[in-house]
This record gives C-alpha cells, sequence and structure tokens, in this order.
C-alpha cells in the first residue's frame, strides 16, 4: 500500500513536470532553440499566483486566466528583445546560443526574485489545501489531483489548438520545415513569436501548479528547468500527450527510487534515465547521431 | 616569443607577492582572481576552444572540492586529497561525456546541467552539516600555500589553452568548434578529441575544487555544486574573451575586481550586472568575443549575407 | 504567346555566403505561358527560383512580378501576392495529415476566403489525393507525394506556380502524367514555370524555354526550336 501511496504522489509531481515540459518542448520543436530558463518562467508565473492570492486572496485556479497570459507576454519580450536575434544563425549556433542566452537569463530573473521578493519560499494556503480523498489506504490530495487534471486539460487545449486551428497548423508546420512553411505563406518570424508565448504560458500555466502543489522560492527554477529537460529527452517531440505520460513515468520514478534507496537518491534516477536514453536510443530529439 | 617573456616574468610578479607583502587582503585578493581564472580557464578549453557548452561545471568543481575536503580533513595529505578530488572530476567527466558526446545538439549541455544539479541536490540531502576546519587545523593555517596552489591551477590552465590555441590538436578542436561535418570529413577523431578536452577541462575543474576546499574554513559540501561555479566560469570566460589565452585571466581580474566592490553594498547586484552584460555579450557577438572583431569589419564594409539561409533536404 | 509580363527576373545574382551561384539570370515570363528552365546539375536553376520566391536573398538584380518590385521580400508576402513555388524535393510536411498540408497551401490570406472551394478543386483535380485525405504525407507514394506537393501550391490559387523539378524521381509513366498536368494547370489561367533535368520532356511541353549553365543564360527561345538545334540536344537533352 505504502508503495501505491509512493506511486501516486510521484504521479501528482510527474504531471507537473509533464506540463512543464510541453512548454520547452513546444519552443524546441518550432525554434530550434532551448530556453533553459524555462524554469524561471515557471518561478515567475507561480509568484503571480502567490501575490494574487496573498494581496487580494484571489483563488490560484483562477489565477491561472492571469499568470498565463501575463507570462506569454514576458515571452513575447524575451523573444523579440533577445531570442529573435538568433534566428538567423546556422542550426548548431542558434542552439548553443541559446542555451547561452538562457542560462544568463536564469540568473537574471532569479536575481531579479530575490531582489523583489527576498529568498524565502513562498506557499500558498488555501482553505482546501488540507484536504484528501482516501481510496483505502492510499490518500489523494485533492488539491494536487486537481492541479494536475488542470494541467491535462491545458494541454488538452493545446493539442485542439495545434490541430484544428490555422495558427495551430502553422506552428506545426514551421516545426516541421520552417521554409516548406514559408512557401504557405506562414510568417515565420511571427510563428516564432507565437511558439515562444505559448510555451512561456505554459510556463507560467505550470507555475501556478506549482504554487498549489508546491511552493515558489526564487531558485527552484533551474531544477524545473532539468526536469523538463529529462523528460523531453525520455519522451522525444512527438506528442504532447507522450510527453505528459514521460511526465508521470519521472514522478513515479523519483519517488520510487526515494522509496527504495533512501531520498538521498531521489534525484539520481532523473540522471540515470537520461544516461540509460543516450545509450539506448542514440539519436533523434535533440541532435543528430 | 615575447608573450612567453611576458608571462614568466608575470608569473615571477605573482610568485614573489607572499614573499613581498604580508598583507592578507592583497594575498586573498589574488587568490580568488588567481582561483577564477583557474574555474574559467578550465571551463574555456573545453567551451572555448571546442565549442562545446558545459552547463554543469560546478559538477566537477564540486567533486573535486568535495572529495578533497573529505579525504584532507580525514588526515590525507593534501596532494593526495587534491589528486583523488582530480580523479573523481575526470572520471565523472568521462561518464557524461561518452556518451553524451558522441552525438550533436545539446545533449552534453543537458547531460552537464544534469549532473551537477543533481549532485547539487543529493550532497545537500547527504551531507546537510557545514564542514569546517578542526581548531588545530586552524591552527595551522597559512595563506601563503593556498596561494600558491591557486597561481599553480591558474598557471597550468593557461598553458594548456596556450597548448590548444598552439598545436595541431587545437587546430582540430577549432575545426569542431567551426563545423563539426567538416572537421570529420578531413579526419578529424571528433569525438576522441572532444573527450580529452573535456577531460582536461574537467581535470582542471577538479583541481580548483580541490584549491577552493583547502583554502576555505568552512562551506556546505553542497555549496560547491551551486549553479554559481558555472555562472562565473561562463561570464569571466565571455566578458574576457571566449576561445582565447589570456579572456579568462583578464576576465577573472575584472570579475573580482567589481565583485568584492560591489559586495559590500548588495550581494546579488554584481550577479545581476554581469548577467545582463553575459547576455548583451552573447546576443550582440552571437558568434563569441573572438569573431567580434571580424563582425565589425563585415558591419563596416563587406556585403550583407543572405537574411534566410536556405537548407536543403 | 503576346500575353502581359508576369515575372520578370533582371540581372538576378544570388550568393551562398560567399559564394556566388548565379551570376546574371534575366528571363521573362507571360500570362499564361509555360516556361521550362533547363540545364545541368549545379546551374542555379533551384538558386534562382528560391530567389524568385524569397526564400534566398539576392545579391543584385530585380524580380519583378504582375509589374511590382518583389526582390527583398519575404517569402510568405509573395505567395500571398500570387506565387507558389513546388520547391525541389516537394518538402511536403510529413507528419500531417494530406488534407492538413493542403489547408495549409490555402493559407494566404487572399486564398482562405475560398478555402473550401478551392480544396473541392484540387481533390477534383487528384481524385488520389481525396482518397487518403487523412493519411500522413510521408506514408504517400512519391507520385502521390509530387501530386500531393502540386495541389498544395494550387491551394494558394497562384498566378504563377513554379516546379522545381516536378519529374524527380518518379517512373516514367508518372513523369508523363506530371508533363500533362502542366499543361492541364496552364489551361486552367496559371502561368507555369518548370525546371527540369528532363529537358527532352521539359521542351516537349514548354511554349518557351531558357537553358542556364554555370549560374548564366546559355540560350533561350521557342521550345520546339531549341530541341531542334543540335548542341542543345546533345548537351542538355542526350539525344
Ligand atoms: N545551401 C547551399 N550552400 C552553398 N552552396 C549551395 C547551396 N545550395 C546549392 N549550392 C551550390 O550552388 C550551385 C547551384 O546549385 P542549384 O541547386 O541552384 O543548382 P541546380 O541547377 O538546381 O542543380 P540540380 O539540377 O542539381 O538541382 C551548386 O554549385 C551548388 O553546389
Ligand atoms: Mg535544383
Amino acid at each position: 500500500m505504502i508503495v501505491l501511496q509512493n506511486i501516486v504522489f510521484g504521479a501528482l509531481v510527474g504531471g507537473l513536470y509533464g506540463v512543464a515540459a510541453v512548454g520547452l518542448a513546444l519552443v524546441f520543436g518550432v525554434l530550434k532553440m532551448l530556453n533553459v530558463s524555462h524554469g524561471e518562467l515557471i518561478m515567475l508565473g507561480g509568484y503571480a499566483s502567490f501575490w494574487l492570492f496573498s494581496l487580494w486572496g484571489l483563488d490560484p485556479f483562477l489565477s491561472l486566466a492571469a499568470s498565463g497570459p501575463a507570462l506569454f507576454l514576458v515571452g513575447a519580450v524575451l523573444y523579440l528583445g533577445l531570442f529573435s536575434r538568433l534566428v538567423p544563425l546556422h542550426d548548431e549556433e542558434k542552439l548553443k546560443n541559446s542555451i547561452l542566452i538562457g542560462f544568463g537569463l536564469a540568473l537574471i530573473l532569479q536575481v531579479l526574485a530575490i531582489l523583489a521578493w527576498t529568498a524565502d519560499e513562498r506557499a500558498i494556503t488555501t482553505a482546501y489545501a488540507g484536504q484528501v480523498w482516501r481510496l483505502g489506504a492510499v490518500v489523494v490530495p485533492l488539491a494536487r489531483l486537481a492541479a494536475l487534471a488542470v494541467g491535462f486539460v491545458a494541454l488538452g487545449g493545446l493539442h485542439l489548438f495545434l490541430h484544428r486551428t490555422d495558427p495551430g497548423r502553422a506552428i506545426r508546420a514551421t516545426a516541421e520545415d520552417w521554409q516548406a512553411a514559408a512557401l504557405m505563406g506562414i510568417s515565420v518570424r511571427r510563428t516564432y513569436l507565437c511558439a515562444f508565448g505559448l510555451g512561456s504560458a505554459l510556463a507560467g500555466v505550470s507555475g501556478t501548479l506549482v504554487s498549489i502543489a508546491d511552493a515558489v522560492s526564487p531558485s527552484i527554477g533551474l531544477s524545473w528547468t532539468l526536469k523538463a529537460l529529462i523528460v523531453v529527452v525520455l519522451a522525444g517531440l512527438g506528442s504532447i500527450f507522450g510527453t505528459f505520460v514521460a511526465g508521470v513515468g519521472l514522478g513515479i520514478a523519483e519517488s520510487l527510487s526515494a522509496f527504495f534507496l533512501g531520498g538521498v537518491y531521489r534525484e539520481v534516477v532523473g540522471l540515470a534515465l537520461f544516461l540509460i536514453v543516450l545509450a539506448v536510443r542514440p539519436s533523434g530529439l535533440f541532435g543528430r547521431p | 616569443m615575447r608573450g612567453a617573456a611576458a608571462a614568466a616574468l608575470a608569473l615571477g610578479l605573482l610568485a614573489a607577492v607572499p614573499v613581498l607583502t604580508g598583507r592578507s587582503a592583497v594575498l586573498n585578493w589574488l587568490f580568488l582572481v588567481l582561483l577564477h581564472a583557474g574555474i574559467a580557464q578550465s571551463w574555456n578549453l573545453l567551451a572555448g576552444f571546442g565549442g562545446q557548452v558545459n552547463l554543469g561545471h560546478a559538477a566537477f568543481f564540486g567533486l573535486g572540492a568535495v572529495v578533497a575536503r573529505i579525504l584532507w580533513l580525514d588526515g590525507a595529505a593534501v596532494p593526495w586529497a587534491l589528486f583523488a578530488g582530480v580523479a573523481a572530476a575526470g572520471a565523472a567527466g568521462l561518464l557524461i561525456g561518452a556518451p553524451s558526446l558522441r552525438l550533436r545538439g545539446a545533449y552534453f549541455a543537458i547531460g552537464t546541467l544534469a549532473l551537477a544539479e543533481i549532485l547539487r541536490i543529493t550532497f545537500a540531502n547527504a551531507m546537510p552539516e557545514v564542514s569546517a576546519l578542526s581548531a588545530a587545523q586552524l591552527g595551522d593555517y597559512a595563506l601563503a600555500p593556498r596561494y600558491y596552489l591557486a597561481l599553480l591551477l591558474a598557471a597550468g590552465t593557461t598553458t594548456v589553452a596556450w597548448g590548444f590555441s598552439a598545436s595541431r590538436f587545437g587546430l582540430g578542436l577549432a575545426a569542431i568548434r567551426e563545423d563539426e561535418d567538416v572537421a570529420a570529413a578531413i579526419g578529424i577523431p571528433t569525438f576522441r578529441q572532444k573527450l580529452l578536452a573535456l577531460l582536461a577541462s574537467t581535470v582542471f575543474a577538479g583541481l580548483a575544487g580541490g584549491v577552493f576546499a583547502y583554502y576555505h574554513l568552512s562551506f556546505y559540501p553542497s555549496f560547491a555544486f551551486s549553479p554559481i561555479w558555472t555562472f562565473d566560469a561562463l561570464i569571466i570566460t565571455f566578458l574576457g574573451g571566449v576561445g582565447t589565452v589570456w579572456g579568462p585571466v583578464v576576465g577573472a581580474a575584472f570579475f573580482i575586481l567589481v565583485r568584492e566592490a560591489l559586495a559590500l553594498r548588495l550581494a546579488e547586484l554584481h550577479l545581476l550586472i554581469f548577467g545582463v552584460l553575459f547576455v548583451l555579450v552573447v546576443v550582440a557577438f552571437p558568434g563569441g568575443l573572438m569573431q567580434a572583431g571580424a563582425a565589425l569589419g563585415r558591419r563596416l564594409g563587406a556585403p550583407a549575407r543572405p537574411a534566410q539561409r536556405p537548407q536543403q533536404g | 504567346m503576346n500575353g502581359a509580363p508576369v515575372l520578370e527576373l533582371r540581372d538576378l545574382q544570388v550568393a551562398y555566403g560567399d559564394q556566388r551561384v548565379v551570376w546574371g539570370v534575366s528571363l521573362e515570363v507571360r500570362d499564361g505561358e509555360v516556361v521550362a528552365v533547363i540545364g545541368p546539375n549545379g546551374a542555379g536553376k533551384t538558386t534562382t527560383l528560391l530567389a524568385t520566391a524569397g526564400l534566398l536573398r539576392p545579391l543584385a538584380g530585380q524580380v519583378t512580378f504582375l509589374g511590382a518590385r518583389i526582390d527583398g521580400l519575404p517569402p510568405h508576402t509573395i505567395v500571398d501576392r500570387g506565387l507558389a513555388l513546388v520547391p525541389e524535393g516537394r518538402r511536403l510536411f510529413g507528419a500531417m495529415t494530406v488534407r492538413e498540408n493542403l489547408l495549409l497551401g490555402g493559407y494566404p490570406a487572399r486564398a482562405r476566403r475560398d478555402r473550401a472551394a478551392t480544396l473541392a478543386e484540387v481533390m477534383d483535380l487528384f481524385p488520389v489525393l481525396a482518397a487518403r485525405a487523412h493519411q500522413r504525407a510521408g506514408t504517400l507514394s512519391g507520385g502521390e507525394q509530387q501530386m500531393l506537393a502540386i495541389g498544395r501550391a494550387l491551394m494558394a490559387r497562384p498566378r504563377l506556380l513554379l516546379l522545381d523539378e516536378p519529374s524527380l524521381g518518379l517512373a516514367p509513366r508518372l513523369v508523363r502524367r506530371v508533363f500533362e498536368l502542366v499543361r492541364e494547370i496552364a489551361a486552367r489561367g496559371v502561368t507555369v514555370v518548370v525546371v527540369e533535368q528532363n529537358a527532352f520532356q521539359a521542351l516537349e511541353h514548354a511554349d518557351r524555354a531558357y537553358v542556364l549553365s554555370g549560374g548564366r543564360v546559355a540560350a533561350s527561345g521557342p521550345a520546339r526550336e531549341l530541341l531542334a538545334r543540335d548542341e542543345i540536344r546533345r548537351t542538355y537533352v542526350g539525344l
């Protein structure tokens, strides 16, 4: 039973890894740029919800309507100001420089968050925070379950957008072959902007969900980026649903390894999975063999 | 050979500093510059010369620091403790590099980032207590040997960087940095070269960690894995000149100067300033500072290149 | 064939980085014509088309389409004006369905208004695409892929269609089918430029032709005349 409980907790956290990873993968898939400050955007989304709750008592689930759009704007500004400069570069140089810019940006955003809000950890305690759902001996925290469900719905919405609308199809076409997309009358740069904004908005949504399920502090960014990266390496860039499942899988793997090997080694499983993927499937997603 | 003579002179002067002055403020300051020059230069060996972005330099620094610290505090002789730290860092480098440097793209950057962050959290869990020197060790503490060790580190990494800049091996690395397909096509063993450069880079990062561990009176083991070390290495290298022999040294002096001047006011401020500077440098000169001069020339003269590059296939 | 000029290239020069590969190509295409561009490997045919469609920025020279300069414009605005390119190698969106590829072809604002009607027309012209509408483009056969590439370009309701080696890699029966299609499309009022290695078929079906060699126009004239010239037959047609 305790194993089952661990699986439940792992899955709840892992779903958030999945949502975080989809945003990162969207940007990478379309722009061929890796934004390693994705986790810091998640952190900003978390703070947005925290302050909306603390100052005005806004329920974090409602503040999704603010954190998503707000981070879309942040992403748009970052793209226009920084990442768009890399568009004319060769693939490899573009990727490398996007990683460097993201790394610098991560530092900047983290320091700004410390200066603005101190390094303290912040958590949202809603009235329903402690409520659980009992399934026999297994306990499911309701707020976390709801956060996971909301994340899943957000991904479903993204899926519909990408498959059923013209701008969505333009994004997928650009991801597959930007030159062919341009020949279809698609403005590649506008599509890049849109994809970067959407990926950042997803980071904002993830941030709100993190603030519900966990706590935020200026330094959480890097570890969220890392989870998202590992999930993307595990899942590839194939499908949104696959990425979500890989996130849940990583969460469960972490939770079980913490249970069986001891909490100290909780994180090591991510590194091990990464190395195994490189050994077993050494091509595809992030580069050429 | 004028350059070599100037370098030898500088080295001689730096070696004489502990004899010339007893002021620990000066020695401490120079120690920090030399340590950071070593950290940055070791990052530069792989990233600057070979073009492989290592986002987890802190992992190798941290392993060198923690392993050397544990052995040293356990009574091992300092050289052995340092050597063990260096070996641990090099082994970790191979562990990540062997699978990920075979591939192109972002795998290496992700792998190194993962290694550093996972080691940081794991060490924070496994060794939560601060590592402090005993009273006896505090009584024995002298600054000069630490200083000389840092000087050895900076001189050693810079000598290797100079070797990279002036050798066939370094030429091969430069070819890999510019275009790996072309490098492979003209017969350069790209994987082996990248791995060797990584080994040099991580071994020196481990030594830098050992020097740090030997220098500090007390630190949390997880702090040695903080991403701050990687940030410092990147910022210093980019500000001084990525892929150059002296860039990291000059960058380190500038970095420590500004950092120590600002530290009194607001600890985070220097990070903000350097973070912004770093991003601006990367955006303004996406080919690295080495190409900045060439880029300037192009902007002034030659015709514009196609705005969009076609890719066939 | 004395329609109004649709496309005019004047002294077009194009380079990849520092390497110039098109050295001053001038050509003219008039309304309703089928113009063939032939020439050996590496002659600069694809490069010329890419620069015309806006995917490469010309080093020098002018591109005039329907009386307006389009050189230097981004490709998506050029399509919107009615110039569609079927690129070399087809460049389909292989992970997307046939129908999605066609819808994307009708993405330009000008074409989107009547997209449903155009889609029906294109499906009419290529019944095989209607049958495979919900299949991934990447799973089609070579011939079907070429039909889809052409159909996708027609979805933009172009005034001018540029085809880059449409017969590449197709069986002889399909090659003939492609050239019949070219005539059919022209008959519907779309001006066509077709770049071909398969010079004989191209000259057979075109009104006029240009021979490109080493990045320059080596010869031009009515297709029949070029086909009759000995040195052209020997060098480019292989007869
Ligand atoms: N992306 C590129 N970068 C550099 N040079 C290129 C590139 N694409 C083509 N070239 C060169 O430009 C020249 C012209 O190429 P282009 O593709 O236009 O010829 P083509 O006439 O279409 O030939 P083919 O019949 O083989 O398709 C060739 O020498 C080719 O090597
Ligand atoms: Mg061609």
